[in-house]
């Protein structure tokens, strides 16, 4: 992908929330911002944030591992439901 | 009589109304195309006799992604069922139909588990609905991101219950 570069200002809450994005995730900065305007301009035009499916949840290593490990036995409700299934 | 089926051109959605205007432009304006446009979710409906819809759900497929530090391979992923939106219409609300639709989301996730793998189902709960989802063993994530209340019911945890009866 051909890139340019220029400069520009963040507000310091942006500049925080990316970084720590950046960190978390392994993700360059420059591809979020490039993703960021590109995923912003493209809903503008087609559907509104609040009308997004998301593909992907992030959780930190130890929830991850507590959702990969769950295996609870069903409650009662549940149970019920389950009959119908 | 209500069925369910996928939502096409034909299902009257115009008069929706769950009590919450998000859900309610959702399915008038953007779920069809989200799914025959867009491929990013699919909507299964509620109808009456007249073809009007009284409830719906929009199901998708998502990844749980593991978050690292620093690694070279910074994911790990797992499978799962998205409950992207579930609403029933104020005039059907506390008639089961709601209860319906999630039977119907658990026999997807089964489904999904035998052919192509998923380890549960996630559903992103709004907060007058995160009774409801708890009340049928639904646990809340702590996601870093997206930000709202995403719920987790593992598949390990249905099969335990189906295999219970």
């Amino acid at each position: 992908m051909k890139t340019i570069s220029f400069y520009t200002q963040l507000t310091p809450k942006n500049k925080q929330n990316l970084d720590l994005f950046s960190q978390t995730t392994g993700i360059k900065k420059n591809f979020l911002i490039n993703k960021a305007l590109e995923m912003f301009f493209n809903t503008q035009i087609n559907i509104p944030r609040e009308f997004i499916i998301e593909p992907s949840i992030y959780v930190d290593e130890n929830e991850f591992e507590r959702i990969k490990n769950m295996d609870k036995e069903p409650n009662q409700d549940l149970k019920k439901l389950l009959e119908n299934v | 009589m209500f069925k369910i089926e996928k939502l096409s051109k034909n299902h009257k959605r115009e008069n929706f109304d769950c009590g919450n205007s998000v859900l309610n432009e959702f399915l008038k304006k953007y779920a069809l195309q989200n799914q025959n446009k867009y491929y990013v979710g699919t909507t299964y409906v509620i109808i009456d006799d007249e073809n009007n819809v009284v409830a719906y759900i929009t199901l998708s497929g998502i990844s749980i992604k593991k978050a690292m530090l620093k690694e070279k391979y910074p994911y790990e992923e797992l499978p799962a069922l998205l409950i992207a939106r579930l609403a029933v219409d104020k005039m059907f609300q506390k008639k089961g139909l709601g209860k319906n639709l999630l039977i119907f989301a658990i026999k997807k996730a089964l489904k999904q588990a035998e052919e192509v793998g998923c380890i549960g189902i996630v559903v992103d709960a709004k907060e007058e609905a995160i009774n409801f989802y708890e009340k049928y063993d639904f646990e809340k994530i702590k996601n870093i991101y997206p930000v709202g209340q995403k719920m987790f019911l593992s598949l390990k945890t249905i099969k335990k219950g189906l295999k219970s009866d």
